[in-house]
């Protein structure tokens, strides 16, 4: 381990500003690239299953496209 | 060989084979990630010019790296797409794009951040800077010209003839170090040569440069099975596989 206490270790030897806003950063850019893709797969879902039970609940048959 | 490929490269069995990999995947994304991040910011040493700012190299570096393979990816995608007309490919393209975006923004926003302490400054219009912030643009190209043109197919081909040409960069971005005079420092790793730092920092780095990987081959696939569920909304195997929800 290269710090002697917790608070070294944020400090960073002066450069912690830089280190961790780097960090956090990539945690941001990281997370948001995975959650993105599942929230547009759930709203898709969502929207189908909707308009599938509007089909369910009209037995006509829609007139051509 | 090309049954068995061609039938993967059905957007259905892609959907199910990647539901299949992805935690996989995901779970080894985050143990490398995690492993890295810990041994890079608690044990790894300190640089002994730079000090402790040298450990956002553990992200910028694998950022960096990325950001080129994601265009070598995009490229390549890009080119299956013209010359076999494979549809998948054109949803990969399309999915790789914004992705390969933000990882290069995160490369050239730690660099910056890295630049500060290091060289007294946030930005330097040298080779190798600029030539990745062409790569930032040649990315929101792509997304540019697809949301601007109405027709899929058109838009499929637009883009992928941009992906193509802009592969050009890669080697300016690769030996802009070495053409010309630059603040940014010369390659940390390469294939045939062992790494110049010592082995407690570059197992680290090596561990979150495969940590950054198995995290892109996530994030795609994701973008990519959304992609398919949006273009396939009409078709059987989506309404059962909603229905089945």
């Amino acid at each position: 381990m290269s710090f002697s206490s917790f608070a070294d270790f944020i400090h960073m030897g002066g450069h912690g500003l830089f280190v961790w806003s780097c960090y956090a950063i990539t945690l941001v850019v990281l997370v948001a690239n995975i959650l993105r893709p599942l929230q547009l797969k759930k709203k898709l879902i969502q929207q189908k299953l909707r308009a599938l039970r509007l089909e369910a609940e009209q037995p006509v048959a829609p007139t051509g496209e | 060989m090309w049954n068995w490929f061609h039938r993967l490269s059905a957007p259905k069995s892609f959907f199910e084979l990647s539901g299949k990999l992805l935690p996989w995947f995901a779970v080894l994304a985050v143990l490398a990630l995690g492993l890295g991040s810990v041994w890079g910011l608690v044990f790894a040493p300190p640089d002994y010019q730079q000090g402790n700012s040298a450990r956002i190299m553990y992200v910028h570096v694998p950022a960096s790296i990325l950001a080129q393979s994601s265009y070598m990816m995009m490229a390549s995608a890009a080119l299956v797409f013209l010359v076999w007309r494979i549809k998948l490919a054109d949803i990969a393209v399309q999915c790789v794009a914004p992705l390969g975006a933000s990882i290069t923004f995160l490369a050239l926003a730690t660099g910056a951040i890295w630049g500060k302490p290091t060289w007294g400054t946030w930005w330097v219009w040298d080779a190798r800077l600029t030539s990745t912030l062409v790569l930032f643009f040649l990315f929101v190209g792509v997304i540019a010209l697809r949301s601007a043109m109405e027709s899929r197919e058109a838009a499929g081909r637009a883009t992928a003839v941009l992906a193509l040409v802009g592969v050009v960069n890669l080697p300016i971005i690769k030996y802009s170090v070495d053409w010309w005079f630059t603040l940014h420092q010369s390659s940390s790793f390469s294939l045939t040569e062992k790494p110049a730092m010592p082995a407690e920092m570059w197992m680290p780095l090596l561990v979150m440069v495969i940590g950054f990987y198995l995290f892109f081959a996530v994030a795609w696939m994701l973008r990519i099975r959304a992609e398919i569920l949006q273009r396939e909304i009409r078709t059987q195997w989506v309404r059962d596989l909603v229905l089945g929800q």
